[in-house]
């Protein structure tokens, strides 16, 4: 509540203000000069009418209310961002009378549930019957939660309403229209002059006051598309059915997105401190080991010029700025002759463990071939896997100081902008597996790691900025499993607490029921 | 266009009786033919430019896809070839399956040239097809060409003298123990899959390395050691000849006139009377105008006539003659091939010195195309006996 004090303070200060204004009214009247000043009103409605038309309004369109896509999403939540934003495109076609109906939005986000809901579960005719009760409630709930932080945060005023107000708020425009044409009849009673002004308000002013009112309505159209939208996917995506704050504490609210209130947060689940797998995969002896050696500046890996890794082997590794832990898996290459179903199933495990994946290439040797295997195989994998984040792949070229020219090598190397034949060679190199794997890869860096002869070069200058690059993409993809895999184990884990709980009173019941006197002379008959 | 055929053919019936002849022909000429297998990059382009001499553009654009994964280049041109090359293509995509090629190429493919580079230890792609292919027929002689050997030592020149020697899995102690233990990896790897392995390190010239055809010598021998005799002999002809020219429109032309040379040959080796004369007569008439083609040359009718009369008015009796030799079996057509041969091999190079003359302005006469005429015979008669030493099977 405004204090007392405050309102007394008020009043001191503005009072004058209004006495004045009175006062100026009147002399104006008093004196005629309102006479000389009245088409002041009318020629500054037709001004803005003009403007208005000239000055074409920056349409409030889907784009800028366009669903804000948290890092989190798989491309199954992308493709229902789409759904929403088609919906949201719909906004120049309903009239302002539809735009105020609140029955109207009621049906849009039906509509819109049903699309996502057949987008996420083939076959689906309504919006819930493929969801649990929890998952709606979750999403309801924190739905009502962001109208809430909206409300403290953009609506001024809005923690002094009290529903009363809000109510009373509701037909405001009907007592602000009746003063207007109470005003407007006694004027032309006391001056039939003021008949041309209120028909030049009515021409001017009325449509800049519409079209400032539509662009209003779409503006809350498309906000509450948004909101919808973004529930309704995440909701359908799963990630609520362990409860709404399972998910706050696992996605917090951040400053962009359209949800607010930062829920306590358990710093280890956050995505900032999330620790990230990368998968090093490649054909036999095209240089992991070496890379990895190169990455952590310590000779762990065994490198040798014939095949050496033979397992799957773990490095640890710090990058970025906070330092983000990066686990470097080492696989054994494929590709060689005999390898072992083992060996094939242990590179299948590292890849789908990792949260990013460097396929790792010999620059100087074009067979691609096995790579594409195995990258599609992975694609494939994660399209049956949709509730999972694809792990962003960095193409990493290994061995340029073997392109032509053979003999020559002396670094840096400007491939970017290749003059010298090596640096041609390199950007020849890039282009053409940038041709072969450009719709699977985020990146593509050539470098040489062949520490042995001490060639090193492009690890510091081209990798790491690389890996640095894709590690947000890598820690939400670590996140989102961590997260699945969590709700996996707790759902599993609560239901067998409740088929125990279920079961040991059913036991009791029934033993009971045994222990019950006259119990076995009921069964002897 | 003017058509020389049309010298000998009149009707569009016999030109297809012609064409349809040379088909038969090439079925039974020795023109060996190679199966490259190995992966892209693995050094197959290289081999058949240190073999052909042909450049690199050359080959690419000269490849014909022959089934869905694989193609062939015939050398210098799919009409009369001299030597062919097949390219799996498909080596390691996901469907491949060597029977397909197998089935196609079983009966025509002379020898196997696996190859694979140093370094490269995935080799599973190569190892699978290459034991179908070896089942299917062991006796088919299969060379392991292990290529690129500096991926080894990186910035290091060649081993100079050439350590390698001639056996079955040549493996000098001299050797960087990189490249040792490679090449010993790559024995194991394609065990009892080959008959011969020839380390080669074929690089451009603008490489810069000291020896950029290192082991090519090698290569060849052993190509020469494994094919079967009449394909051998093919081989070494245009290896000879390849040899002694330096000039460029000669390298360009020699195969032409070689490979018709072939071809007239085989024409003769037909066993039975004339019919094989109006078809080397068609054979020579084609060579004519590929050559006047090679040398960027206008001919007509009346020059043909012309230089034909100026090297030989006689020819066609002396043909003639020879024919009833085939009535004597084996004789005949040893004597009918070497004629056929020389007669081939002697008026493509009068024709080519004759096209070269013109361009340089001057006319031959009559008495210098003849002069030419029959040093080119007698060198084409030593040519075909130097390579025709050894019995034929």
């Amino acid at each position: 509540m405004i204090s007392r004090r405050s309102l007394v303070l008020g009043a001191l200060v503005f009072l004058p203000v209004l006495v004045y204004s009175v006062l100026a009214g009147y002399s104006l009247w008093a004196t005629g000069l309102l006479r000389k000043v009245w088409w002041l009103g009318p020629v500054c409605w037709v001004l803005a009418w003009g403007v208005a038309k000239l000055w074409k309004a920056a349409h409030a369109t889907a784009e800028q209310h366009a669903v804000v896509i948290p890092a989190h999403w798989t491309p199954r939540d992308r493709q229902a961002a789409e759904i929403v934003r088609a919906f949201q495109q719909k906004v120049d076609q309903f009239s302002p009378a539809q735009l105020t109906d609140p029955q109207f939005y009621q049906t849009q986000v039906q509509a819109l549930g049903v699309a996502l809901a057949g987008h996420y579960h083939p076959g689906a005719s309504d919006p819930f019957t493929s969801l649990t009760v929890p998952e709606v409630l979750a999403a309801v709930r924190l739905a009502v939660d962001d109208t809430e932080q909206w409300l403290l945060s953009s609506v001024p005023g809005s923690r002094l309403l009290s529903i009363r107000q809000w109510q009373m708020l509701q037909s405001a425009p009907t007592w602000i229209r009746r003063f207007q044409s109470a005003t407007w009849a006694a004027s032309m009673l006391m001056n039939p002059v003021n008949i041309a002004r209120f028909w030049s308000s009515r021409l001017t002013a009325d449509p800049v006051t519409t079209e400032l009112q539509t662009e209003l309505l779409a503006v809350i159209y498309l906000r509450f598309m948004r909101q919808m939208g973004f529930y309704l996917i995440e909701m359908n995506s799963g990630r609520l059915r362990g409860g709404a704050d399972a998910y706050r504490r696992a996605f917090p609210a951040e400053a962009e997105r359209p949800q607010a209130p930062a829920a306590g947060e358990s710093p280890l689940s956050t995505a900032a401190a999330q620790p990230v797998t990368v998968a090093l995969v490649g054909q036999v002896s095209s240089g992991k080991s070496s890379l990895i050696n190169a990455l952590t500046g310590v000779r762990q890996a065994a490198v040798d010029i014939l095949p050496e890794t033979r397992n799957v082997a773990r490095y640890e590794v710090r990058v970025g700025e906070p330092p983000v832990s990066v686990t470097l898996l080492d696989t054994p290459g494929y590709g060689e002759a005999g390898a072992s179903a083992d060996q094939l199933k242990q590179i299948r495990t590292a890849l789908q463990e990792s949260n990013a994946v460097l396929v790792v290439m010999d620059a100087h040797s074009p067979a691609r071939e096995a790579d594409r295997r195995t990258i599609r195989e992975l694609e494939a994998w994660y399209q049956s896997q949709p509730r999972l984040k694809p792990p962003p792949m960095l193409g990493v070229l290994t061995h340029i100081d073997l392109l032509r020219p053979v003999l020559e090598w002396s670094p840096p190397y400007d491939w970017r902008e290749p003059t010298r034949p090596k640096e041609q060679s390199i950007d020849e190199a890039v282009r053409y597996v940038d041709q072969l794997f450009a719709s699977s890869f985020v990146g593509l860096v050539p470098v040489c790691s062949d520490e042995a002869r001490k060639r090193t070069w492009g690890i510091l200058e081209e990798l790491i900025p690389a890996l640095t690059a894709i590690l947000n993409d890598a820690q939400s993809a670590a996140l989102l499993r961590a997260f699945e895999r969590e709700l996996d184990r707790g759902q599993l884990k609560t239901l067998l607490k409740q088929v125990h709980r279920m079961g040991s009173s059913l036991f009791q019941a029934w033993i009971e029921e045994r222990l019950r006197p006259g119990h076995s002379d009921k069964g002897a008959k | 266009m003017w058509n020389p055929l049309t010298l000998f053919y009149q009707s569009a019936a016999s030109r297809d009786e012609f064409v349809r002849r040379r088909a038969e022909l090439l079925a039974h000429a020795p023109i060996p033919c190679l199966w490259l297998l190995g992966k892209t990059g693995s050094g197959k382009t290289s081999i058949i430019r240190y073999l052909t001499g042909a450049s690199d553009a050359v080959i690419g654009k000269g490849f014909r896809p022959e089934t869905r994964y694989s193609r062939l280049f015939s050398f210098p041109d799919e009409e009369v070839p001299i030597v062919r090359f097949l390219d799996t293509r498909g080596l390691g995509e996901a469907g491949y399956d060597a029977t397909a090629d197998l089935a196609a190429f079983d009966e025509r493919a002379h020898l196997v040239i696996a190859t694979v580079r140093a370094t490269d230890q995935a080799a599973e792609e190569i190892v699978g097809p290459l034991r179908t292919i070896r089942q299917a027929n062991p006796q088919r002689p299969v060379l392991l060409a292990v290529t690129c050997l500096h991926d080894a030592n990186p910035g290091q020149q060649q081993p100079d003298p050439d350590p390698f020697d001639s056996s079955t899995r040549p493996l000098p102690a001299t050797l960087p123990e990189d490249l040792l233990r490679c090449l010993q990896a790559h024995y194991a790897r394609f065990d009892g899959l080959f008959d011969r392995a020839v380390p080669i390190d074929l690089t451009p010239a603008a490489e810069g390395f000291v020896a950029p055809d290192f082991g090519g010598e090698r290569l060849k021998q052993a190509i020469l050691d494994q094919l079967p005799t009449a394909y051998r002999q093919t081989l070494l002809q245009m290896d000879s000849v390849r040899e002694e020219l330096s000039e460029m429109h000669q390298r360009r032309s020699a195969p032409i006139i070689l490979a018709h040379s072939v071809l007239a040959a085989s024409a003769a080796a037909v066993p039975i009377p004339w019919i094989d004369l109006p078809l080397v007569m068609a054979i020579q008439s084609h060579l004519i105008h590929r050559l006047a083609k090679a040398n960027e040359q206008r001919i007509d009718a009346a020059t043909v006539a012309q230089v034909s009369v100026a090297i030989g008015g006689r020819i066609a009796l002396r043909m003639g003659l020879r024919e009833l030799l085939k009535f004597i079996p084996w004789v005949g057509i040893a004597a009918n091939a070497t004629a056929a041969f020389a007669f081939m091999y002697a008026s493509g190079w009068v024709w080519n010195w004759y096209f070269l003359q013109v361009r340089q302005g001057h006319i031959p006469s009559a008495d210098e195309l003849r002069v030419v005429y029959r040093q080119q015979l007698q060198k084409g008669v030593e040519l075909w006996r130097i390579t025709h030493r050894e019995p034929r099977p």
